[in-house]
């Protein structure tokens, strides 16, 4: 009888702690000082924030100070990273610009764009969410590929606003059709993920191994899904119009447009 | 001789740059319901930019106002910005013109109509919407209908409240009228093809879509 109650609180603790484990707590929030923030990105150890209502990306410090400031873009939106260069698609001027040790350039030799909102990379893989034309472009190392068209199907989109890629697939916040897709290295549907959340806006999304997040714009939530559509756990504490995220030394940041706060949490 | 053409096309150019310069400007200031999410804002204010020529491009995302300039010899109509804002997907609620000349033009929603105090009775209106961009167009569809005095939808509620002038009209037309603009108001539908071109964040029928 005792060893049936042992393994029953055991049980009951492995559980408990599998839960704690599982939670993203807040551990701190980040004031920005006018910065109302759409993307982010680690270069370098640096935290790096595009700036979409000032034109500008900013590198901040741990307490949300401008460090270094990058003008004269014209809405730059979800930014990405390759190796040492930055990605900043450019909403009002249809570019990928990029910003290499101290030197601002363009990505070149990309279709032609109208309102790229987001851009990733993968080591030669490039893909990018292109907002008007209902597209994302995705770059497998020889040729582009164009992925979706406007519409609410299954490969369709309804303003796809940020695109991340993983070893095997690419993942699509389409922000209002309120789901993500996914798709295939070839540009296969392959599933929709966050369709049952009551997404309102789906504006950025982050994949991590196992963990699937999503901003819920309009309702100010963040969701962490498991890559089967499980959902783990429903983030609402200092989130304020959330645009997009990212994990970086275990931490989770979210950067949240309205309030211009980097909120961080930590398992 | 040398010198003699060399400042005759320095004043040439200096003339040109100043006439180009003092090119005469029309002021627009337009005020837009439902802006709030950066993509959108910014995506009104690209479409703003298919004028070419425009300068001067001020949006503030949080209240809605839009400002730029044009060039008067171009004549940009009301109309012309009325059809952008709506290409872009909003609602305009207030447009003023400023003209070089020093002409004003300016668009209102209509507040109230020539009412009869008397004869004012006030109903409540199940109207289905979304969002604030749902409660500008009910809203304004409600009071440009003549004999209406008030209209104030519920985001929460999906109720309007219309207080109307009932010689001069009936709850059933001011309903008719709403869903014209693409609302299904008490029991009449609104036409499919006006329901489908309302902005994304306006589809009422999508299980989706949250009040906000």
């Amino acid at each position: 009888m005792i060893r049936i109650i042992s393994c029953f609180l055991l049980s009951i603790v492995f559980v408990a702690c599998s839960k704690t484990q599982k939670d993203w707590q807040l551990k701190k929030e980040i004031k920005l000082d006018d910065v109302y923030p759409i993307g982010l990105a680690v270069l370098n150890d640096q935290l790096w924030l595009s700036d979409g209502d000032n034109n500008r990306l900013v590198q901040i410090n741990e307490d949300g100070k401008i460090e270094k400031e990058l003008v004269d873009f014209e809405r730059p939106m979800h930014i990405g990273l390759s190796k040492n260069t930055l990605l900043i698609p450019e909403y009002g001027r249809d570019t990928i610009s990029t910003y290499t040790g101290g030197k601002k350039g363009f990505l070149r030799d990309i279709p032609k764009l109208d309102a790229p909102a987001g851009v990733f990379t993968l080591g030669k893989e490039v893909a990018i969410a292109d907002f008007y034309t209902n597209t994302v472009h995705f770059f497998n190392g020889s040729i582009w590929l164009k992925i979706g068209g406007k519409g609410t199907a299954e490969g369709k989109f309804n303003y796809p606003t940020d695109v991340h890629l993983s070893t095997g697939f690419i993942f699509v916040a389409d922000a209002y059709n309120h789901r993500v897709q996914v798709f295939d290295k070839s540009g296969r549907f392959v599933k929709v993920l966050g369709q049952n959340l009551g997404i309102n806006a789906a504006t950025g999304i982050y994949v991590a191994d196992k963990e699937l997040f999503i901003t819920d714009f309009e309702n100010s939530r963040v969701f962490v899904v498991s890559l089967e559509n499980e959902l783990i756990q429903e983030i609402t504490q200092a989130i304020e119009k959330p645009t997009d995220m990212l994990i970086y030394n275990e931490q989770l940041y979210v950067v949240n447009y309205k309030s211009g706060i980097v909120s961080v949490y930590e398992r | 001789m040398m010198k003699k053409i060399i400042s005759s096309l320095l004043i040439s150019i200096l003339f040109i740059l100043t006439a180009v310069a003092q090119k005469p400007m029309d002021k627009f200031e337009i005020q837009v319901d439902g802006l709030g999410c950066p993509f959108c804002a910014y995506g009104l204010e690209k479409k703003f930019k298919e004028f070419k020529g425009i300068k001067q491009v001020q949006i503030e995302i949080q209240t809605g106002d839009f400002k730029f300039e044009y060039p008067s010899e171009k004549q940009l109509t009301m109309d012309a910005i009325v059809n952008q804002v709506k290409k872009a997907g909003y609602t305009p609620k207030t447009a003023k013109i400023i003209r070089s000349n020093g002409g004003v033009e300016a668009l209102e929603v209509p507040l109230k109509s020539n009412t009869d105090s008397d004869q004012l009775v006030t109903e409540i209106v199940n109207v289905k919407g979304n969002c604030q961009m749902c409660k500008a167009r009910i809203e304004s569809a409600a009071l440009a209908t003549k004999g209406v005095d008030k209209a104030i939808w519920d985001v929460e509620t999906k109720m309007l409240e219309v207080a109307f002038d009932r010689k001069q009209i009936s709850v059933k037309k001011i309903a008719k009228n709403i869903a014209l603009a693409g609302h299904d108001a008490a029991k009449i539908t609104a036409p499919k093809e006006v329901y489908e071109a309302l902005p994304v964040c306006c589809y009422y029928n999508n299980p989706n879509l949250k009040t906000h």
